[in-house]
């Protein structure tokens, strides 16, 4: 929860108070978020993936109209997933300039148009629009944009400072959209070149252009060597920046420099589009993690299964089932639903959070002393001089921010205390063994405990102690004997 | 649980908007919609809403008790109204349970939130459904169409517990 909460009622006192059906369009109806890796039923729906397989696994039907729904029947839904991040990015700054609180930026939407200044920034979209309009970065930023800002134009909220400046701006509407139909009307006649997608007259283009183009072309390829080797996308982009016409060639930049935020703030390191466009790619190169029927395993066997992915075995029985299932969703999703996905590592340390917050075991529960301690830490951090602190770090806690040091000193005391515990119920528990070999277990248990101070600079792990106790102990005593 | 933090503050701000704003027919239901003791427990909430127009409930104010539960969104929260309060052909009275179909969790999903469930509770009270009852005496009044018999009873209980 690192992340402001977001909600739809954030557009309710802007100016567009609509735009809450979009805000509200693009969110998971399981987890009220915006989509993460949306996928599509067969029934039209539209959930997150990790919600979705989560939610199928205790029943087999679509949330919203009930119709049956089986995992395999999930389709990854790129595009959703780009329009959702795209937006996502451009929230903030969206609520920012919508905000009708703010009188300053009522004027500079107005001032846009009217001002011969501004017409430099509002050419920028349109500009882009008449020359490349089947595009589709077009449809994530600049259409957006400019809608956006005639639509507040258009009908601006009721404060009698817009009111007057209705006729005013209206007018620069006019003028706004004037240049879009002259290069519509411009493109009729003209026609895309092949090779440096340019517009040029039919004429001009079928006489003269192409072949320039061809030449240029190969004169590109032969200065530069070794483009040739390279992918389809260098060799396009090498031949645009090696164009002659200086004119072209800059508008060419700008548009790879189109990213779906608005000109303020910096374009993002990848283009949501460009990711959309390349997807599809090696979504199979993974193996898809089966669902296991653990009526028939036996306990061993779940263990060996979980060892073998890499996961704790701890807990009980119903604990590791619920383990694995938790991981083949974090893995399906991830693997087969997601654009990017993340390294296995990256989801096992999910599922490790995932288990402290959903999969306890009963034993910690039932005033096991470590698991007293943990949840005694949790819960007396309140009305603590540390409580802020604290608070701040958990709520990184599910997430890639937290902060493990700071944590670790936070409960530097605290760990002691667990670590001392985990001595001295050792030795309790060996005074109960043979007295004869009591001495010798003393010290293996020793250099063990302290093994495990050791390695407590991993909060994880530290939180896997007192789930551990037992089998820890069992370690040792396997030893021993 | 990151969603019940989600609607809680959700909730919050509906609340507050709503307080400015006449428009909604739902507007004006839910007194209060918040978690008991919201910086230790988000699993408790309590809610007030009020008894609509045109029933026997009008004028009245109602609290219900929701708990939580852990899987909570893929099972259903679990509401009830305070105990011998609520006089209704679908909620037992002396223990508040509800007899609601999306309470079950065969027609719960998590499309459903706190905000909506409540409404759906306050929708039963305006049309409650005497083909399922949990309190017998107002639903056999209700079947056989003795609406002076059922509102009056309903009137009593309603004005023993202001007593």
């Amino acid at each position: 929860m690192s992340k402001e909460i977001t909600d739809t009622t954030d557009f309710a006192n802007t100016k567009l108070p609509d735009f809450a059906q979009l805000d509200f369009l693009l969110r998971c109806h399981i987890c009220k978020d915006f989509l993460k890796t949306p996928v599509l039923t067969p029934c039209g729906h539209t959930f997150c993936s990790v919600c979705i397989r989560e939610y199928l696994q205790s029943n087999s039907k679509c949330p919203l109209c009930l119709l049956e729904l089986r995992e395999s029947m999930l389709r990854s839904e790129f595009l959703v997933n780009g329009i959702v991040q795209t937006y996502q990015s451009l929230r903030p700054s969206l609520i920012d300039i919508l905000d009708s609180t703010r009188s300053s930026n009522d004027t500079s939407i107005i001032e846009l148009g009217s001002d011969s200044e501004g017409d430099s920034y509002v050419k920028e979209p349109i500009d882009i629009t008449g020359e490349y309009d089947d595009d589709l970065q077009i449809v994530g930023a600049s259409n957006k944009r400019t809608s956006l800002r005639s639509k507040s134009a258009i009908y601006p909220s009721s404060t009698p400072k817009t009111m007057n400046r209705i006729g005013k701006s209206s007018s620069s509407i006019q003028s706004m959209f004037k240049p879009t139909t002259k290069n519509k009307n411009l493109k009729e006649k003209q026609a895309q070149c092949p090779v440096c997608e340019g517009f040029f007259p039919i004429q001009v283009l079928e006489r003269v252009h192409l072949d320039e183009c061809l030449t240029l072309q190969s004169l590109g390829k032969k200065r530069k060597g070794t483009t040739s080797s390279l992918n389809d996308q260098t060799v396009s982009n090498s031949l645009r920046t090696s164009r002659m016409n200086a004119n072209t060639s800059k508008r060419s930049q700008e548009r790879r420099l189109v990213t779906p935020t608005p000109p303020p703030p910096l374009p993002p390191a990848i283009s949501y589009a460009e990711q959309y466009l390349n997807s599809g790619r090696g979504t199979d190169s993974e193996q898809r993690l089966p669902k296991l029927d653990f009526s028939n395993m036996t306990t061993t066997k779940i263990k060996q299964k979980l060892s073998s992915l890499g996961l704790s075995t701890t807990g009980t029985k119903q604990n590791m089932i619920a383990r694995y299932n938790h991981y083949e969703i974090l893995w399906n999703s991830n693997f087969c639903d997601s654009l990017n996905p993340v390294d296995e590592s990256e989801l096992r340390r999910q599922l490790i959070s995932w288990d402290a917050a959903h999969n306890v075991p009963a034993s910690s529960s039932n005033g096991n002393n470590g698991g007293g301690i943990i949840s005694k830490m949790m819960v007396n951090r309140n009305g603590n001089s540390k409580e802020n602190h604290y608070k701040k770090l958990l709520a990184d806690f599910k997430n890639d921010k937290f902060e493990r040091k700071t944590w670790i000193r936070l409960y530097k005391q605290e760990f002691k205390l667990l670590i001392k515990e985990a001595k001295e119920k050792m030795i309790k528990k060996d005074a109960k063994k043979m007295t004869a070999e009591k001495e010798a277990a003393l010290t293996t248990d020793l250099s063990v405990v302290n093994d495990l101070g050791d390695n407590l600079s991993d909060p994880d792990l530290s939180k896997e102690l007192n789930v551990q106790h037992t089998p820890v102990q069992e370690s040792t005593t396997e030893e021993n004997g | 649980m990151s969603r019940i933090i989600k609607e809680y503050k959700t909730i919050q701000k509906q609340l507050n908007n709503n307080r400015n704003n006449q428009d909604d027919e739902f507007n004006n239901i839910i007194v209060s919609l918040a978690p008991i003791d919201p910086d230790q427990d988000l699993t408790k909430w309590e809610a007030v809403i009020k008894g609509p127009q045109g029933t026997p409930y009008y004028g009245f104010n109602f609290i219900l008790y929701i708990t939580i539960p852990q899987e909570y969104p893929t099972v259903p929260p679990f509401f009830e109204f305070q105990p011998r309060s609520m006089p209704h052909c679908n909620v037992n009275y002396n223990t508040g349970e509800i007899c609601l179909d999306i309470l079950k969790q065969d027609h719960w999903t998590p499309v459903w939130n706190l905000m909506s469930t409540l409404k759906a509770i306050w929708l039963l009270l305006k049309d409650p459904v005497p083909e399922s009852p949990l309190n017998v005496d107002l639903a056999n009044l209700l079947r056989f169409g003795d609406l002076s018999a059922y509102n009056g009873l309903i009137n009593y209980y309603l004005n023993i517990n202001v007593v």
